[in-house]
């Protein structure tokens, strides 16, 4: 027996109308699969780090307490509001008020570009006073773990730049592309939210 | 600059900041500690994935996605303090 979509007049079967009412087809998918997939791999850089920080606890912590959680909590609002930003400018986008997502999306990568000062000046300051990428464990960890992090904030940055060339230019404009985009950068955020809790907060 | 303000976007962005400073000042109060404490540990990442689906939820809007990938998104937010309890106290 076929039924009737509320979105379309063509016919479909009840399968058809099953899979839909289950949201197994998207175009989006891709980016899913992929920013899913990077939350597991960090997971187990996550999990190895508390191993080894339960392991070396006194060196761990000793090390941690060497870390400025000024710059930490900053660095935190700063993606946070970055995130809130490009959840925004999509909204523009949806809306089609192309000029108020290009303006979110510069203040977006304006906030990505604070945090990326940020952080190299949080190492260049910590390099200084002798915490280098030898120096222990909990300095390996941190500067591979942030080091991997601020890659995913270049190439986010990369893909903000193109969502904004794409918002000023009426003929590229693909609201899949920008979706995108702004789930890769919120992925950023998000994987800060627990770097910035595991290297800074844990006692 | 409204669309700041569509969908609770703001209203998130608050809740996120206010949970960020909470754990903040959780972890200040035991800053000169040099012993382990699993106690503050395990509430400051908690607190840090609950953060970590409200961006997945409110901000990313993983719901658009096939239902399996925002149920692994929920399995990895549930999971992640599960498995780093059990390595804190392995």
């Amino acid at each position: 027996m076929a039924s009737k979509s509320p979105d379309s007049p063509l016919e479909m079967s009840e399968a058809e109308a099953a899979r839909i009412e289950r949201h197994d087809e998207n175009p989006l998918d891709g980016i899913w699969i992929f920013i899913v997939g990077d939350l597991f791999i960090f997971g187990s850089y996550f999990v190895t780090y508390a191993l080894w920080r339960h392991w070396y606890s006194e060196e761990f912590i000793a090390s941690q307490q060497v870390l400025s959680q000024g710059f930490g909590i900053f660095n935190t609002l700063v993606l946070l509001a970055s995130s809130w930003f490009v959840a925004a400018a999509i909204r523009a986008q949806r809306a089609g008020d192309y000029d108020a997502a290009g303006r979110l999306t510069l203040l977006t990568m304006g906030w990505g570009l604070t945090f990326v000062v940020s952080k190299l000046t949080e190492w260049v300051i910590k390099i200084r006073e002798g915490y280098t990428f030898t120096s222990d464990m909990f300095f390996q960890f941190y500067y591979f773990m942030t080091g991997v992090h601020i890659l995913h904030v270049l190439f986010g940055m990369l893909a903000l730049l193109r969502l904004y060339v794409e918002v000023k230019d009426p003929v590229c404009r693909n609201n899949d592309t920008a979706e995108s985009c702004a789930a890769f950068w919120h992925m950023v955020d998000l994987l800060w939210l627990v770097i910035f809790a595991l290297m800074y907060l844990m006692r | 600059m409204n669309y700041l303000f569509k969908d609770r976007l703001a209203l998130v962005w608050i809740g996120l900041t206010i949970l960020t400073y909470v754990s903040w000042q959780l972890s200040a109060w035991r800053q000169q500690e040099i012993q382990v404490d699993l106690a503050v540990s395990m509430t400051v990442i908690v607190l840090a994935v609950i953060k970590a689906r409200f961006v997945l939820r409110i901000f990313m809007e993983i719901g658009h996605a096939s239902r399996w990938l925002h149920i692994l998104s929920d399995v990895w937010v549930v999971g992640l303090p599960i498995a780093l309890l059990v390595a804190l106290t392995w």
